[in-house]
């Protein structure tokens, strides 16, 4: 029953350490999404008229991703 | 990297502007309240801000996952920025403590939630010659694909879709500088709009065209607070992309229409024309046309032709003033491909429900199933 309860209390601890956070704002009545896995890596979402941007966050690179009318468009940075 | 954002629509500087920290004292009320499904307290900011004295009621946090995740979120927009230092964190007004509610922001919710790692990996470059076809294709024949698929892959909805779907009113600056063809041959308006201002301070106004000879659509969008010169030098400098797509330009070319200096690209694997001409008072006026089979016309020869009144479009410009309201937008017998879309994906939605099973039952479901893991 202890083993078990300990395996159960493990578990736990290890799903809320891998858990990621998201957070919304509400903007001026634009929503901000942003997505947080750990220090190297996160994504912002933002939309707009224009389209879609999103920032991502990957190890030590960003890159900018907008979706608008012209498609997909994306750079690092 | 700022300039890099600017390029691509997102001007972090202007966000940053509306969050600029100024001297202030705190009084703190010891009223709790909950924001999003955060615990915070409400606190009261006296201070002064270009010579005046202002008082705001904020509300602040100190739960330390939401401090954690809010000072990373301010490092990513930090980046974008060039770089500032912690300390000019507008939303973490005392160590420890950031805000969740204030004048024109609030904190909609906060989730501790394993996510995909999937949500954390670069979309493909869409933007293709090959794409779009294959796009327009599917687009005029029924669908059977679900809500998710269809939204996800419409990245060219907005090309004559006004503006996205967010329209705050009618055109008043673009369209007023647009010849009103009646009948005949030669371009007509098929729809214009004024767009809602965005969060990050640009304002938009667009016109679609049809260009009765070839029953092209032109799409014209006039930013007119525009600080990243408008669109055409963006995708001159992202010529190759982090994913090694080529987007190579086959055409580049410095044009003067109307009087105004004008850059023009065609790009090869969207083949997209497209030109900005820039106008006073940080104005741009973007075309794009897009299209299916041929180069029936030239591009600068339709630009040039007289349906735009440049010295028009530069007065209005000059005589825009931002603060007054925008008239409603005027009814439009256009309907975008987008709506067309939307319609089905409703017709879609409706045979799933009718199923009993929604996407929100298959959502729980698979969530029940992580639990266990």
């Amino acid at each position: 029953m202890i083993r078990k309860s300990l395996i159960i209390a493990l578990i736990a601890i290890v799903t809320l350490l891998q858990a990621d956070y998201i957070v919304k704002y509400n903007m001026d009545g634009e929503i901000m999404e942003f997505m947080y896995k750990n220090s190297t890596t996160s994504k912002m979402l933002t939309n707009s008229e224009d389209g879609k941007v999103e920032i991502y966050h990957i190890k030590k690179n960003s890159y900018l991703v907008s979706h608008g009318e012209d498609g997909v468009n994306s750079s690092r940075c | 990297m700022k300039a890099k954002a600017k390029e691509m629509g997102f001007d972090p500087s202007l966000f940053m502007q509306k969050q600029e920290k100024p001297k202030f004292t705190i009084k703190k009320t010891g009223k709790r309240v909950n924001v999003g499904g955060i615990k915070g307290e409400e606190w009261i900011v006296k201070g002064k801000q270009d010579g005046k004295n202002y008082e705001s009621k904020v509300v602040v946090t100190s739960d330390k996952n939401v401090v954690k995740t809010m000072r990373a979120m301010f490092s990513s927009m930090s980046d974008m920025t060039g770089g500032m230092v912690s300390g000019d964190n507008p939303f973490e007004m005392k160590k420890g403590y950031v805000v969740i509610k204030a004048d024109g922001m609030k904190l909609e919710s906060f989730k501790s939630k394993s996510l995909s790692s999937n949500v954390y990996k670069l979309p493909k470059v869409t933007n293709t010659r090959e794409a779009f076809n294959e796009r327009n294709k599917r687009s005029d024949q029924p669908r059977k694909s679900t809500k998710k698929r269809v939204v996800a892959k419409d990245t060219l909805a907005c090309y004559d879709n006004l503006c996205c779907g967010k329209v705050a009113g009618e055109s008043v600056v673009l369209k007023p500088a647009i010849y009103k063809n009646k009948g005949g041959t030669g371009s007509f308006i098929v729809d214009s709009a004024t767009c809602k201002k965005n969060a990050l301070g640009q304002t938009t106004e667009v016109v679609i065209i049809e260009d009765s000879a070839t029953g092209h659509l032109i799409h014209l969008k006039l930013i007119l607070n525009d600080k990243s010169k408008g669109i055409v030098q963006k995708l001159i400098d992202d010529q190759t992309d982090y994913a090694g797509n080529d987007s190579t330009i086959v055409r580049q070319e410095q044009l003067n229409i109307g009087g105004s200096k004008a850059m023009y690209i065609h790009s090869r694997n969207t083949n997209q024309q497209r030109m900005d001409v820039y106008l006073p008072n940080n104005a741009t006026l973007s075309m794009a046309r897009m299209h299916k089979d041929d180069w029936a016309r030239s591009f600068q020869g339709w630009a040039e032709k007289g349906w735009i009144f440049y010295s028009d479009l530069k007065q209005n410009v000059k005589n825009w003033n931002p603060s007054k309201p925008i008239p409603a937008k005027k009814a439009s017998n256009y309907t975008s491909r987008a709506s067309h879309k939307k319609a089905k994906v409703e017709e879609v939605q409706e045979v799933e429900e009718d199923s009993g099973i929604s996407d929100n039952d298959v959502d729980k479901a698979v969530d029940l199933l992580k639990s266990f893991f």
